[in-house]
């Protein structure tokens, strides 16, 4: 009889961090193969790159089937070229087993097909775009096969639509390879370069991942809790004199604002420096919902209270050895605790 | 009259900044005396750094100043007697650059190692030794023995590391002290042929008139008991423009003085395939997280490295990667001072290997891809 793994929810929690840093670097690399001019050797000014965008649909999308309104949609990649001819792009890194999830995120392309509006253009519109669809090679195959198999009666994307897989690759250099599994590009340079594949080392996005962290998706808490308390809760800790002095076990006190927080990882640490400053656009990211979930589970683990609502909170600062796997174990904690509730639930 | 007097009368004098070094330098031919001289650079002015501190005024007292030098009495408790004693020591500012000095002192190792080694590096926020890699070390010694035109340079004491093969067959690195008494190129090469580094080295000149040690560390601390001009001339000086061009190198690199928060990448080049096998990079974090009070947090650690790590003396915090075989890639993120960014890179080429610190360019690595 094939036993069940044993469960490592501390393992899991870290190859989840993993797919979610590996769709933010398939989407910096994605984007560099519009953004970079290999012959000049310089970033293409003529290039705008966007991530997590609302673009309004038009009025003959506004409502589903079901009749519920869509105000906007967010794509996880938005690229103009050539002044109006536009990309947008949606990545997974990780697709779920069940195939029965799969029809939501091609129902999501679907809802790009379309003129929308909000473009960095002048007219806020481009001539005409791609959908693209960004996944791990893992399950590439699988996925241009399920797509085959349903484009014709549940999902109809009239315009050119595009799989691309992408894998990180070990060599001398470590790389991301991009390659076209399905439909093609407008843009023929790119086009072409994606028919075989193309290697892109990641030493050149070092700038990128260092600042890129977050997109529009939402990322798993331990390394939300860890973004927070390095890029910003050590930023305010320091205004504090007994900084230098703190030993290990002793804390300090900092109060923060929920909206500080949601600026100063906004500013730092999303696609934001990329974008073109259009009032009323700006990506979302991170989502306060999010924020809020990272600091309930910082009040749950005793290292913050809330004040006020939910609109300050006070964090105890604490040095530690690994920021990271302080609050990897301590979510895994909590998952192994709910698993054996759950045992116990039902043994009693 | 004995050589306090000597001492006393020199403490006296209004020195400038020749007659400084000229005059330890006679006092070496009238006395057996040490002096060491740490160069050292801050963030401001040594002078206000010190004298604007409340807590340091019992200890420390400018008895004078004078253009570019002054004197300072510092207090301590002896660890062995327990008595309270004192002792005096030198700034000398450099005359080109900007808050880059050298503490120097003539009163022996008591005195150095038991209050005014400690003092500076307490002060470890606001100065900043600098690091001397074995590259730098070898040039500095070869241009002392050339510019003086020295017969040859004795090694008689070497502290180094040596990555060896241990029974296991696992590649570690071992500590060693000796007193080989071996010349300069033969030590040199006989520390590459073992894969190692020098961390301090003591040295005689064999055609000097007496045969005084002269002493230098990878902080770019020197002791000497003779040659005091040459040394100073040789040593001193290059490893103060050091400082000041670390300075200038490691310098606005925090994302959050920068236009658009931008991030200044520095690499470090280790010059071969260091990370060719990934059971490397298992000891490649393991030593960052030997890096005192700090935090190390692995987000990638196979076949790539991603590691956040936190400077928990000023807050400084960088994002460390390793993408190809040879190069470590240091990200300063939103504070990353000088100060952090030098302790950082000493740990590594202390505990892990020496490279060539370089600035990151992305039209390079396009270039090579």
């Amino acid at each position: 009889m094939q036993q069940n793994p044993k469960p490592d929810p501390q393992g899991e929690l870290k190859d989840k961090i993993d797919y979610y840093l590996q769709t933010v670097h398939a989407l910096v690399g994605f984007m560099h193969l519009f953004r970079f001019d290999q012959s000049q050797m310089s970033v293409n000014t003529d290039v705008t790159t966007f991530q997590g965008w609302r673009l309004e649909p038009s009025d003959k999308k506004k409502k589903k089937n079901n009749g519920e309104e869509v105000k906007f949609v967010t794509p996880d990649l938005g690229i103009v070229y050539e002044g109006n001819k536009g990309i947008l792009a949606e990545a997974k890194a990780s697709f779920p087993r069940n195939t029965e999830y799969w029809k939501k995120p091609f129902e999501q392309l679907m809802s790009y097909d379309d003129d929308l509006k909000g473009w960095p253009t002048e007219s806020g519109h481009v001539k005409n775009h791609d959908i693209v669809l960004l996944v791990n090679q893992e399950r590439c195959s699988q996925i241009v096969r399920y797509y085959k198999g349903i484009s014709e009666k549940e999902i109809k994307i009239e315009r050119p639509f595009i799989i691309v897989q992408f894998n990180r690759s070990d060599g001398r250099r470590q790389y991301y390879f991009f390659q076209k599994q399905f439909g093609d590009l407008s843009n023929e340079g790119v086009n072409v370069r994606l028919d075989d594949g193309e290697k892109l080392p990641m030493d050149l996005f070092v700038a990128y991942y260092a600042k890129i962290k977050l997109y529009d998706s939402e990322p798993p808490i331990p390394y939300l809790i860890q973004l927070i308390w390095e890029n910003v809760v050590l930023q305010h800790v320091l205004d504090n004199p007994k900084f230098p002095y703190l030993r290990k076990r002793q804390r300090l006190e900092v109060i923060l604002q929920l909206n500080d927080i949601l600026a100063e990882l906004s500013s730092g640490y999303t696609f934001h420096s990329l974008h073109a400053d259009t009032p009323g656009r700006k990506p979302q990211i991170p989502q306060k919902s999010w924020i809020v979930k990272a600091c309930d589970c910082l009040v749950k683990y005793k290292e913050a209270e809330w004040i006020d609502g939910k609109d300050t909170i006070k964090i105890y600062f604490q040095r530690y050895d690994s920021v990271l796997d302080h609050f990897i174990a301590c979510c895994a904690e909590e998952v192994e605790d709910k698993q054996l509730n759950l045992f116990d639930a039902i043994q009693n | 009259m004995g050589k306090i007097d000597y001492i006393s009368a020199f403490y006296n004098t209004d020195h400038d900044r020749k007659s400084l070094v000229r005059g330890i330098a006679s006092l070496f031919l009238l006395n057996k005396l040490t002096a060491h001289a740490i160069p050292f650079g801050s963030l401001i002015s040594f002078k206000n750094l010190l004298l604007s501190n409340e807590a340091l005024k019992n200890r420390l007292s400018l008895v004078k100043d004078n253009s570019g030098i002054q004197l300072y009495k510092l207090s301590y408790n002896d660890k062995d007697s327990h008595e309270r004693k004192s002792g005096h020591f030198f700034i000398y500012e450099h005359p080109d650059y900007e808050n880059i000095f050298c503490a120097i002192t003539i009163e022996g190792n008591e005195f150095y190692h038991n209050a005014l080694l400690p003092f500076l590096q307490n002060r470890r926020l606001n100065i900043l030794l600098t690091f001397i890699s074995h590259r730098i070390l070898k040039k500095l010694l070869d241009d002392f023995q050339s510019k003086y035109q020295i017969k040859k340079i004795i090694i008689t004491r070497a502290s180094c590391r040596l990555r060896l093969t241990d029974e296991d067959k696992e590649e570690k690195i071992f500590p060693m002290v000796g007193w080989p008494n071996m010349d300069l190129q033969e030590a040199f090469s006989w520390v590459y042929q073992n894969n190692g580094w020098f961390r301090s080295l003591q040295f005689k000149v064999d055609d000097a008139p007496t045969s005084e040690k002269i002493s230098l560390t990878r902080q770019g601390i020197i002791q000497t008991g003779g040659m005091f001009e040459k040394v100073f001339e040789s040593f001193v000086l290059p490893i103060c423009t050091l400082i000041q061009k670390n300075n200038e190198f490691f310098g606005n690199r925090s994302r959050k003085t920068n236009k658009d928060l931008q991030v200044k990448p520095l690499i470090i080049d280790f010059g071969a395939d260091n990370f060719a096998e990934v059971s490397e990079n298992e000891k490649f974090i393991n030593t960052i997280k030997q890096l005192k009070a700090s935090s190390t947090s692995v987000l990638h650690g196979n076949p790539y490295i991603h590691l956040s790590v936190i400077d928990y003396y000023d807050g400084s915090s960088f994002d460390l990667y390793v993408l190809s075989a040879s190069e470590l890639f240091i990200v300063p993120q939103m504070k990353g001072t000088v100060a952090s960014i030098k302790r950082l890179i000493n740990h590594i080429f202390d505990a892990y290997a020496e490279g060539v610190i370089k600035d990151y360019s992305e039209g390079f690595y396009a270039a090579k891809s």
